[in-house]
This record gives structure tokens, C-alpha cells and sequence, in this order.
């Protein structure tokens, strides 16, 4: 801009002409326009400043959303982990899916099992599957699971009588002798029938030679480990449970002693 | 060129400390959600290296078994010298039964599960000779 007097440059802000000294009309006009910038300008400072200020805190908002949510998440979460029934459930709907799953490699391993007479191997493969309790599953089984059962628990109960585990509820060798007996008495109450019943599909499949087998290999741990005769151990499934517990208590004390 | 010190807005701030106490406070709860998890995510019945090294020292055979095989069912791997001494214990439990009945066959066949087992379970071996003399087995 140009003093219209002498030429001369005038800055925006010149009320006069330095060189002349003559006014600049264009003052007012000027520092009127200035004015209304500066407002505007400070106008939209603040907004940008409110604007700011207003998104830092939408951002930590969410920050604060998105933490709380992943927090209450993994509460929610440790509660339900922690409940007994919910972790059962979950944990049985996953088996089952595992069972329905892999059915092929499962029914390979049972009859891989059935046909080695491996008793241990079958019982905890079936409570590692809970095979007997989704009873959807392998119905024909069932006697094979109960014998492997039989099985598994006359030989725990030998093995806690010898290395003197008492147990979670302090059972003594009399205690064990006891269990054993019923387990034994058990057998042909539960397991063994099927095998005498010549109605009995077991007879169609491998099953009712199992059962058999099972019976005579209980018949053998318990005469060998309780020292007992061939007799005395086929006489065993006809005693009363009293009579049989004393029998192995008797054969137990000299065995295997009891520490104090 | 100094900067001039603008003042904090106090909203920002107080939500700048709830933010730094809920991320302190995911700490434990991340924690006791992963060990919460963990455990309800685990087969039933397996049991850790550790387990298997308490049911040794308190001499629970039968639990210690039930482990080795409910370990190799879930593909647990992490306790293959606690399973060879189980296999041990198995096999020599049931090698008193074949030698009483006098089936030699079978007999043998778990002396041969005994020997395998005995070379797998390294250090383990010191359990041996105590599982043998609570069986009754001669050393030959």
C-alpha cells in the first residue's frame, strides 16, 4: 500500500505517512478489518482449543472404555472358570466334542485295549474320555468299563496295602482289605452275570471273553499278592464280604506289615 | 523459541490416573484370569511334573500310574521320566503275579518293560530298587 501523497509505502497499521506526515485514509477501514481478524482468529482459537480439548478427553474415554471392558471381560471370565459346575460342563461338553470327534481313533484304542487285556490301560482311558458317563457312547461297553474297574481298584488298593499310603482319609490295611473284598463280591454281582447269561449279546462280540479273562486275572493278583492258594482264591468269589476281608487281613498283617 | 507452558485441562488429568489404576489393575486380574483358565482348560486328572514328584515322595503308586497314563492320553510329554518309572512299577507289579502263577512268557515280558523303562527314567533309577523290595522281587 502507497501514501496517495508522497508514493511512499505505508505499513497496514500506519494511521500517517512517515515520510510525509500525511494521514493514511485507509487507517480506519484497516484497523477495523484487523479487529475483526484478531476476533475471529482468537474466535477460532478458542474453538480449536475447546475442540482439542474435548477429543483428548473423548480419547481417554474410550481408553478407559475399552480397559474397563477387558477388565469386567476377564472377571466375568475367572468367575466362570472358577465355578465347579461351569468348568464341568465346559470341560465335558469339550470331551464330548473331542469323543465325537476322533469316535475312529477312540474305537481303535478300545479294542486295541479289549484285545490286550490291558485293564489298567482301558479303565483310565475311559475315565480320561468319561466314557462311562456319556453312556451315549459305547453302550455295549458297559461291562467291559465296569470289569477294568473292578480291576483297577483291587490292584490301587494292593498297591496302597504295600507301599502304606493311607490315603486321603487315613485308611488303614483293613480299611483297603475291606474295599477289595467288595470289589471282588462285587464283580460277580454286577459284571460276571453277563457272561453266565447265554442271551447275553457280549457273546456276539470279544466282550464276554473279556469279562472272563478280567475275573481270572483279579483272581491271580489277589492269590499272588496276598499268598494265597489256587483254592483259596477260587473260593474267594463265594465268600460273604466279611469272611473275605478277614481272610486278606489275616494274609495282609504277616505280608505287609502296618508302620505306626 | 519458548514454548509457552500451556496448564493441563484437570479433566484430562484425573482421567489420566484412572486410565494408569485400570492398567494396574489388569495386572492381577490378567493374572488370576490366565491361572483361572489355564486350570479349567487342562484334562482332568493330568498331572504336572511336580504333582508326579509329590505322589512319588508320598509313595502313592496307584495315583502315580493313574498319571503317567491320563499324562499320555493328553500328550503330555513333560513327565516322561516319572511315566518310565511308572511303566517300572507297573510291570513289576505285575511280573509277581506272572512268576507266582508260573507264566513264564508273561513273565518275561515285563522284566522286558522293567529293563526298557529302567533306561528311560534316568536319575529316577534310586526309586527302583525301593519299588523291588516293596514287591518282594529278588535282585538276580
Amino acid at each position: 500500500m502507497k501514501c496517495k501523497f508522497c508514493g511512499s509505502n505505508l505499513g497496514i497499521e500506519d494511521e500517517f505517512c512517515p515520510h510525509c506526515g500525511k494521514p493514511n485514509d485507509q487507517f480506519e477501514g484497516n484497523r477495523t478489518e484487523m479487529k475483526e481478524y484478531k476476533e475471529e482468529f482468537e474466535k477460532t482459537k478458542e474453538e480449536v482449543k475447546e475442540s482439542s480439548k474435548t477429543n483428548s478427553r473423548i480419547g481417554r474415554l474410550i481408553v478407559i472404555g475399552v480397559l474397563s471392558f477387558i477388565i469386567i471381560a476377564m472377571l466375568i471370565g475367572i468367575h466362570n472358570y472358577s465355578d465347579f459346575d461351569t468348568r464341568e460342563r465346559n470341560r465335558n461338553k469339550r470331551i464330548e466334542d473331542y469323543v465325537s470327534e476322533h469316535k475312529d481313533e477312540i474305537d481303535a484304542k478300545l479294542i486295541e485295549f479289549e484285545d490286550n487285556r490291558d485293564y489298567l490301560a482301558m479303565d483310565y482311558f475311559v475315565l480320561n474320555y468319561r466314557l462311562r458317563s456319556n453312556s451315549d457312547y459305547y453302550p455295549e461297553y458297559g461291562k467291559v468299563f465296569a470289569a477294568s474297574i473292578q480291576y483297577r481298584v483291587i490292584h490301587d488298593d494292593i498297591l496302597n496295602i504295600m507301599d502304606g499310603y493311607d490315603g486321603y482319609e487315613n485308611l488303614k490295611d483293613r480299611d483297603w482289605c475291606d474295599n477289595i473284598a467288595k470289589y471282588i463280591l462285587d464283580y460277580d454281582v454286577y459284571v460276571q452275570p453277563e457272561y453266565f447269561n447265554p442271551d447275553s449279546t457280549l457273546h456276539e462280540t470279544g466282550h464276554a471273553a473279556y469279562i472272563k479273562d478280567c475275573r481270572m486275572a483279579i483272581q491271580d493278583m489277589v492269590q499272588a499278592y496276598f499268598d494265597l492258594t489256587y483254592d483259596q482264591a477260587n473260593g474267594m468269589w463265594l465268600m460273604g464280604k466279611d469272611d473275605l476281608c478277614d481272610m486278606l487281613y489275616s494274609k495282609c498283617m504277616d505280608l505287609y506289615p502296618e508302620e505306626e | 523459541m519458548s514454548r509457552k507452558k500451556t496448564k493441563q485441562d484437570p479433566v484430562n488429568i484425573f482421567l489420566d490416573v484412572i486410565i494408569i489404576i485400570l492398567i494396574f489393575a489388569m495386572i492381577p486380574v490378567g493374572f488370576f484370569y490366565y491361572n483361572a483358565r489355564s486350570y479349567a482348560v487342562k484334562p482332568s486328572f493330568t498331572k504336572d511334573a511336580q504333582m508326579m514328584g509329590f505322589l512319588l515322595g508320598k509313595r502313592d503308586y496307584a495315583a502315580f500310574i493313574q498319571g503317567r497314563y491320563i499324562n499320555s492320553y493328553n500328550g503330555d510329554t513333560s513327565t516322561d521320566g516319572y511315566n518310565a518309572l511308572a511303566d517300572y512299577i507297573e510291570a513289576d507289579f505285575k511280573y509277581k503275579i506272572y512268576d507266582a502263577k508260573n507264566f513264564k512268557a508273561k513273565a518275561d515280558e515285563q522284566k522286558d518293560i522293567m529293563e526298557s523303562a529302567r533306561k528311560q527314567m534316568g536319575e529316577l533309577t534310586v526309586f527302583t530298587d525301593q519299588v523291588d523290595e516293596m514287591m518282594g522281587i529278588k535282585k538276580e
